[in-house]
């Protein structure tokens, strides 16, 4: 890897804390301060300069990632550590890869069905509970593949018990899923060269 | 969650033994020089020994090169 990019990744790490520190100063005390103070508010303009800067920087290695084979070869095997200095090293690895992308995909079609589906549990009104049965069931998918273009077109019942799809953000799974694959990526790595491991 | 994580177990039909801890002892190599002669990493040697990893038909040529040796002579077959 050249010192280019070890720099620029030295620098992504290193100026992580930095840039999360000036989130969390902002959140509390924002960045509106007047130039009477100082040193204070050269700090935050320093501050302002280097997180606008750091986020270019982010930006350009996540596209890096994405158009550039060989950078992303370099990179993604090192955040993986995985070894391939031989043919064993190699073998096992594609093997671990095989059993991380199944398990993945077990997991992906898990979490697809249940980003799908609905059942509420609820209580009948009085008029209708004279069939002996107080509750019931209701199941429902919701098959709309665009954020927001499904109509809301559920009842609202009164002591409603249920899961009404996946109570999970788009970041809250795509983070699940990341975490998940390299996991279980380094699991089935470390149980291929010691099976007797895990 | 357990069943996620299933790894499946090769059945190999053949066992393949070989006597390279043997040609090592005789001349006095070690693993790692073994492994720096033919190019693998030292746990590929050990895992080569202990029979839980056969070589690649190249890395068996390689062996039997460093050794001075036909491949049947370092390497064996024997039905399970």
């Amino acid at each position: 890897m050249s010192t280019f990019l070890r720099v620029f990744h030295f620098y992504l790490l290193l100026g992580l804390p930095f840039v999360l520190g000036f989130c969390v100063f902002d959140t509390f005390f924002g960045t509106q301060v007047p130039p009477a103070l100082g040193l204070l508010a050269l700090l935050i303009e320093v501050g302002v300069w280097h997180t606008l800067l750091w986020f270019s920087a982010l930006f350009g290695f996540l596209l890096a990632l994405l158009i550039s084979g060989s950078y992303r070869d370099k990179t993604l095997t090192k955040f993986t550590a995985m070894r391939e200095r031989d043919e064993r090293e190699l073998q096992v690895t594609g093997q671990a890869v095989r059993m991380a992308f199944l398990s993945t995909l077990a997991l992906l079609l898990v979490l697809m069905f249940t980003s799908v589906f609905s059942v509420v549990v609820y209580e009948l009104p009085l008029a209708e509970q004279s069939t002996g049965g107080t509750h019931e069931l209701s199941m429902s998918l919701n098959l709309s593949l665009l954020e927001g273009a499904s109509a809301k077109t559920e009842p609202q019942f009164s002591n409603a018990v249920g899961l009404t799809q996946l109570p999970l953000s788009n970041l809250g799974l795509l983070l699940l899923v990341l975490a998940w694959h390299v996991l279980s990526f380094r699991f089935f790595l470390r149980r291929q060269i010691n099976p007797e491991a895990g | 969650m357990y069943s996620l994580l299933y790894m499946p177990k090769l059945n190999p039909t053949l066992k393949i033994t070989n006597t390279i801890a043997l040609l090592r002892a005789e001349r006095k190599i070690t693993q790692q020089d073994l492994a720096q002669g033919i190019g693998v990493t030292r746990a590929t040697i050990i895992a080569i020994e202990k029979g839980s990893y056969n070589p690649s038909l190249e890395l068996a040529f390689r062996l039997a090169r460093f050794f001075g040796q036909d491949i049947q002579s370092i390497f064996s077959v024997e039905p399970l």
